[in-house]
């Protein structure tokens, strides 16, 4: 499970499909839950590589 | 975005993810070629504290039952954050938001949290804003023709070079 850190931010992320990169930003009640459709049929359906960040508070 | 190495990218985001866009515009200009704000949070002047006092009360809570290293004066600081400036997008100006470039498609929603009034002002003031179609979430059968939007739009701005 990757995780970005700078100073007290920690930011969860995922990476999934190929192509020009897209940031997703899940809201979902600030549970900030990445969506459960599967990589390759991402991949697939939009052409567009992903990102997936699961923002946690500080 | 920086950490894996991506100088451009596009934006989608939900919710709270609207506002995050906005400041992520503001904030790396010229990076986010396109975004798509789907049922944008903002602010509603009749329920001036509801995304603090909502959260508060639902995902704070559930946050600190699931995260016992995350109190619930941490998470009242964080939307106190959050939310500290009441109004419109909660992040960036209207002035702002009338300056940004970067072409935008965004599906309004109407519920508590997420005005139907601000992202059609939002919509409104962008200069190169799309609104796709309202209501998109019920009934269930209009989804696909959003979803449709939301692919042709990215497609549509996807830089020549990543084609």
């Amino acid at each position: 499970m990757p995780f970005y850190e700078k100073g007290k931010v920690r930011i969860h992320y995922e990476e999934a499909g190929s192509g020009f990169p897209l940031l997703l930003i899940p809201g979902l009640g600030l549970n900030a839950t990445p969506p459960t459709v599967s990589p390759p049929a991402r991949s697939r359906s939009t052409g567009h590589g992903n990102r997936l960040p699961r923002i946690r508070s500080a | 975005m920086d950490h894996l190495g991506i100088k451009e990218f596009m934006a989608l985001g939900f919710c709270a993810g609207g506002p995050f866009i906005w400041n992520l515009l503001k904030r790396a200009p010229g990076r986010i070629v396109a975004a798509v704000m789907a049922q944008p949070s903002g602010f509603r002047p009749e329920i001036p504290t509801y995304s603090y006092d909502g959260n508060m009360k639902g995902w704070a809570p559930a946050l600190t039952s699931r995260r016992p290293d995350i109190t619930m004066e941490m998470a009242s600081a964080f939307l106190k954050n959050m939310y500290r400036n009441p109004d419109f997008v909660y992040c960036v100006t209207r002035d702002f938001v009338r300056s940004c470039q970067t072409p935008v498609l965004i599906l309004p929603d109407d519920a508590t949290g997420h005005p139907y009034a601000v992202a059609m002002e939002a919509a409104r003031l962008a200069p190169n804003s799309e609104v796709s179609l309202y209501p998109w979430k019920e009934p269930t059968d209009l989804i696909p023709i959003a979803v449709r939007h939301v692919r042709s739009f990215l497609r549509a701005h996807r830089p020549a070079a990543a084609r």
